[in-house]
């Protein structure tokens, strides 16, 4: 109901905005390709979606090294395993969980919103995702304010970057709880906060510390796929040998 | 000429023309009291001057602005005499009182003193005591005392002329070590690393590594540690070196690094050795002289270990790094406050007169 | 009792001076004659530094959290309050930081699979005297270690 409303204003047909995000998705991807191009490393994202597409990574079909990433990532970013739970730093992981659930539960239910077009069934667990990332965002930040050693050696790209986070979930939060309410300007302010603030995070975040996290998740999601594989590879010969 | 009253007892005596003792004297002859300064080198300014100090930590203060004033006061001074390549041979009396005996070019002479600042100072020590080191056997192993003169003279090469690539500074030579010395020196550190940075603005290439036990720049001095490894590029190595061997063509420095916890073993062009104070000839004798406490160590034990200028004895007063190692601007201080103490024994001995 | 004295002394991190990398058993070997068949573990590498190896600092220095490296005075501030260290003894920020400004090669390719452990917490940065930033010297040293440049 609320895009019907959203239509009379036609810059924020949802369409639109999809294509928007799209857009910003893309040229952010190659803006960060080129950037850990300069690092003088791999593409990491690309070379992991290839090495499961194509037969270099022995011991499992197709369909089971899809399987393995799959869950290999529900357990990296859904149970925090690349936030650092090896460690005791809880406020740290929690704050970062947060975050991360929450953004990516925004781009989950983004896409089925999309799917069913956009008729306002997920308005509630878009905002609720975006709840999530305002308290990750803010568990970070008010870690490293409230401290005064860590307050002054922190990097000024991660207080933007963390500070971004908070911003576009705070404006999404509210333009989500305004959209059923009367003041359509007030929502379409915070609305178009929203996509501005996204669309600097979308230019930003390659020359910030997410694009070197980017890149070691792919690569450590990469080595431990590898791992894996070669596990199976060796339970599978010893048990072929078991057997003779 | 100099209008010396020889035969008067309003005299003190200086013993040592070093930091301490110059100043002792300039304090004393702006009070307007007779001076009779005794060095028993050909030259006054003691160890800066001996060994030609290019600078002095931290700021790199030339040593010619701090030394030379007092050098020229002394010198021109109507109220200072100075007797050169003399000593102390005998000394009897007491405060108000002395008599003493020199030993000067021009034979033995007697003078009457009323009070004695002993301010002797001291001597490097000598590596080849520690044979680990090689020095005096193998070619460019040379002390922080030697590279002074190097870098005054602005030209620090090896025996062979050549410009060393590779520098190593070793620290806590002949300190804090039961077989040799077992104090610290307290400026080697800091000094040690004042002439790694004047290493390497002089020699623009040069690699230098200090490899050293603990880092002890004092106070203020702080500073050359942070700016030799920050804007200077010089290598730190915790660790001690068991072994400098000569190759034929460079040293070879054999240690142990005590961060990877394992052995290490770097050829270099050039050793520096930081060879720390020890109490020289001159205040072992002048303690015999004037029957003055010695510590365990060698070094002057004043009466109590905090209040240097209190020798025991009345009317002797002590100075310098003959009581204890420390700084040039240490010495000067305490040269002033033996001064002083002097000042007001012969105020006591001018009021009861 | 002799549990007790087991158990005694095992939080020390000890290093392994046999590399298990560096054990060969060739199927035959013989030298001069003589057949030396067996394992062989082959310890011998060059011990005296000729040249100190920069291009792994170098590198790091130049990405740009690397760059305030050479501020390090190997205190430990850093690993004393990294979390990760606390489960992971292998990782070491302040050791670390030392083998690439050493050049430590053989330390370096023992070390260096548990960079990518760093967790990103920024506690080090924060307890550093001396601005080193370790957090940023773990996120230069990851890219550095792979990197071909």
């Amino acid at each position: 109901m609320v895009y019907l409303f959203l239509s009379a204003f036609s810059v924020v047909d949802p369409y639109y905005v999809s294509f928007f995000f799209v857009l910003l998705a893309a040229v952010s991807l190659v803006m960060l390709y080129m950037r850990i191009k300069t690092w003088g490393v791999e593409f990491t994202p690309a070379s992991l979606i290839t090495s499961v597409a194509s037969s270099e990574l022995k011991g499992a079909s197709f369909g089971k090294k899809v399987t393995l990433l799959a869950s290999g990532s529900f357990r990296d970013i859904f149970l925090l395993r690349r936030a650092g739970r090896w460690c005791e730093e809880d406020i740290h992981t929690l704050g970062r969980g947060l975050l991360m659930w929450g953004f990516s539960l925004l781009v989950l239910f983004s896409i089925v919103d999309f799917l069913i077009s956009f008729n306002s069934l997920l308005t509630y667990f878009l905002a609720g995702s975006k709840a999530l990332m305002i308290s990750g965002a803010l568990i970070l930040l008010l870690r490293r304010l409230l401290y005064r050693n860590r307050r002054i050696s922190t990097d000024p790209h991660t207080w933007a970057l963390q500070s971004l986070f908070l911003l576009i979930g705070l404006s999404g939060f509210i333009a989500d709880m305004l959209c059923f309410g009367n003041d359509l300007l007030l929502f379409g302010i915070f609305y178009l906060l929203y996509l501005g603030l996204f669309a600097v995070f979308f230019l930003y975040y390659p020359f910030s510390e997410l694009a070197f996290l980017v890149w070691k998740g792919s690569l450590l999601t990469q080595e431990s796929l590898a791992e894996e594989l070669r596990r199976i590879m060796t339970e599978k010969s010893e048990s072929l040998a078991g057997k003779r | 000429m100099k209008n010396l009253n020889k035969e008067s007892n309003d005299k003190v005596l200086v013993i040592g023309s070093g930091p301490a003792g110059l100043r002792a004297a300039m304090d004393l002859a702006e009070l307007g009291i007779h001076v009779l300064l005794v060095e028993k080198r050909g030259e006054l300014g003691g160890a800066p001057i001996r060994w030609k100090y290019h600078s002095l930590a931290p700021d790199f203060t030339p040593t010619e602005q701090v030394l030379g004033p007092m050098i020229e006061f002394c010198e021109k001074s109507d109220l200072i005499e100075v007797k050169r390549n003399s000593t102390v041979a005998e000394c009897i009396g007491e405060a108000g009182n002395f008599t003493v005996t020199l030993n000067t070019p021009d034979g033995r002479e007697r003078k009457n003193v009323a009070a004695i600042i002993v301010a002797t100072g001291f001597e490097h020590f000598d590596a080849r005591v520690d044979p680990r080191y090689s020095y005096g056997r193998a070619p460019n192993v040379i002390g922080i005392n030697e590279l002074e003169v190097m870098l005054s003279q602005g030209k620090v090469t090896g025996h062979d002329g050549k410009v060393p690539r590779r520098v190593a500074f070793i620290f806590c030579v002949g300190s804090r070590d039961r077989s040799t010395n077992p104090w610290c020196c307290t400026v080697c550190c800091g000094v040690s690393i004042k002439q790694a940075i004047e290493l390497k603005q002089l020699l623009k290439d040069v690699q230098i590594y200090m490899i050293y036990m603990d880092i002890r720049t004092i106070g203020l001095w702080e500073k050359l540690y942070w700016d030799s490894m920050e804007k200077y590029n010089i290598n730190y190595i915790r660790g001690r070196v068991g072994e400098v061997y000569y190759t034929g063509e460079k040293l070879l420095v054999k240690g142990e690094d005590t961060l990877v916890r394992g052995p290490f073993e770097v050829l270099f062009d050039m050793v520096v050795l930081a060879v720390g104070i020890e109490p020289g000839e001159g205040t072992r004798q002048i303690s015999k002289v004037l029957g003055l406490n010695v510590n365990e160590y060698g070094f002057l034990a004043p009466k109590i270990p905090n209040v240097h200028f209190d020798s025991g004895k009345d009317g002797i007063y002590l100075a310098g790094t003959c009581v204890a190692p420390m700084s040039v601007e240490e010495s000067i201080a305490e040269g002033s406050a033996a001064a002083m103490q002097a000042a007001k024994l012969m105020n006591r001995i001018k009021v009861r007169a | 009792m002799t549990e007790e004295k087991d158990e005694k002394g095992k939080f020390i991190v000890e290093r392994k001076y046999v590399d298990d990398d560096r054990i060969i058993e060739p199927d035959k070997l013989e030298v001069g004659g003589i057949d030396i068949s067996g394992r062989w573990g082959t310890l011998v590498l060059p011990r005296t530094i000729e040249e100190f190896d920069t291009s792994i600092y170098e590198k790091v220095l130049r990405l740009p959290r690397g760059k305030n490296i050479g501020k390090c005075w190997q205190c430990g501030n850093c690993t004393a309050v990294c979390p990760v260290a606390h489960a992971h003894p292998e990782f070491n920020p302040r050791y670390l930081i030392h083998i690439v400004k050493m050049g430590y090669r053989a330390e370096i390719d023992r070390l260096k699979e548990f960079v990518y452990l760093c967790s990103g917490c920024g506690l080090c940065s924060a307890a550093c005297p001396k601005g080193v930033d370790p957090q940023g010297a773990m996120i230069a040293m990851s890219i550095a270690f792979k990197s071909k440049r």
